[in-house]
């Protein structure tokens, strides 16, 4: 089979395991017709693969087939055609062959070029040769340099803090004129104004009666009494 | 005397067991939609399947592992599952016909279907995958050609498949 046909190199270990095909028959009921999809035996002759249908006496009818084959070597497969018998044709035929390729089958033939790869090693590194040397002493500054450094330091520090001061009590001026400016508000109106007054006298004047003793409530106390003074009795 | 009275009781008491009897019956003729219907709108008053006027034609498929054991009956809508209210009347033409088979002893599906009312029933008689296609239609206004209210329409494809 060719790779136009079948849509991959004929690659050795590639087994064809199916072929689906559809096809509109079209035709008279009363018509003898028939449909062969087939394929030559490339070797061995005659059709490595061949179904026919036999659409006589019935309708013509959009057919899909799926019929397995096998694991069956691409070699062996030579030309394939759709072929007819009868009064009838074929319309927009459709014929897809699934494969797979047998891994084991394969030989590489790809050869791999002879790595040189150079081993790398860190501590033939000359950065970190470098890195990790003995550290050299005049690198660092002295302690009388650092004396001179910080008295200069100090200096600038306090011209520093002066500055920083003047500014703050400018930005305090110019607040406190902020704020004045934003009270527009008059209180002396607020202040000005009386709330009238007065005594609010006593309206409802509730004259003492006989009130009577709760009576109920008396004997729940007393029942309560006898009830505690049993309960005491207990651990008595 | 009581206690044997009652060792007569256990010792007479009917023995008995539960054995459970269990069997799996696998599924021979399975329906599976392979497209969804949509409905075209070509005019105001009509909705439509069909391709030329905008539809989808809605496509089942029928797997079926046991011949001449199974029908198979469609039924297009007569009825919106869901639409706006709808005040007047909606008069709805159908078709239900064999799309593409899987083997040639399907091919007189059509002609030995059975038709009634809005349904359709099929002898699978054949193992082997049928896919039929659906034709459906909606008109409004009972020919007074009055135009469908807004909204989503949808209609249901009753697709069975019954035991001979």
């Amino acid at each position: 089979m060719s790779e136009s046909v079948l849509g991959v190199a004929p690659v050795p270990g590639l087994d064809v395991t199916g072929v689906i095909y559809r096809y509109t028959a079209v035709k008279d009921p009363g018509d003898p017709f028939t449909v062969s999809v087939q394929n030559e035996n490339a070797i061995d002759g005659g059709y490595i693969f061949r179904e026919t249908d036999d659409w006589s006496g019935k309708p013509g009818q959009t057919i899909t087939k799926a019929i397995p084959t096998g694991y069956s070597p691409i070699e062996f497969w030579g030309q394939g055609s759709i072929e007819t018998t009868g009064v009838g044709s074929v319309e927009d035929p459709s014929v897809v062959y699934t494969y797979r390729i047998d891994p084991s089958a394969q030989t590489p033939d790809v050869q791999l070029p002879d790595l040189n790869i150079e081993v790398y090693s860190a501590l033939d590194d000359s950065a970190v040769q470098q890195a990790t040397s003995e550290t050299d002493r005049d690198l660092y500054d002295s302690e009388d340099d650092k004396k001179e450094q910080s008295d200069d330091d100090e200096k600038e520090s306090l011209e520093k803090r002066l500055a920083a001061t003047d500014a703050a009590m400018d930005l305090a001026k110019g607040q406190v004129a902020m704020l004045q400016a934003m009270n527009t508000v008059s209180m002396s109106a607020y202040y000005a104004m009386s709330i009238p007054g007065g005594a609010y006298n006593d309206v409802n004047v509730l004259v003492d009666t006989n009130l009577p003793d709760n009576k109920r409530a008396f004997r729940t106390m007393a029942n309560d009494r006898l009830h505690t003074e049993m309960i005491e009795d207990q651990w008595r | 005397m009581k206690r044997l009275a009652i060792a007569l009781l256990i010792t007479g008491s009917a023995h008995a067991i539960d054995v459970p009897i269990e069997g799996t019956v696998q599924s021979r003729c399975l329906i599976n939609t392979d497209v969804s219907g949509v409905y075209g709108n070509p005019n105001a008053y009509t909705l439509t399947t069909t391709p030329a006027d905008g539809g989808v034609l809605p496509v089942v498929r029928y797997d079926v592992s046991l011949a001449d054991a199974y029908k198979a009956r469609i039924t297009y809508p007569t009825a919106f599952s869901a639409s706006p209210s709808l005040s007047d009347m909606v008069t709805w033409t159908g078709s239900v016909t064999v799309q593409e088979v899987s083997d040639v002893a399907m091919a007189d599906y059509d002609t030995d279907a059975v038709e009634y009312d809005q349904t359709k029933e099929y002898d699978l008689t054949a193992t082997g995958t049928t896919w039929f296609k659906i034709a459906s239609s909606a008109t409004y206004g009972g020919g007074g050609n009055k135009a469908f209210p807004g909204g989503t329409y949808r209609a249901l494809v009753v697709a069975e498949c019954i035991a001979q």
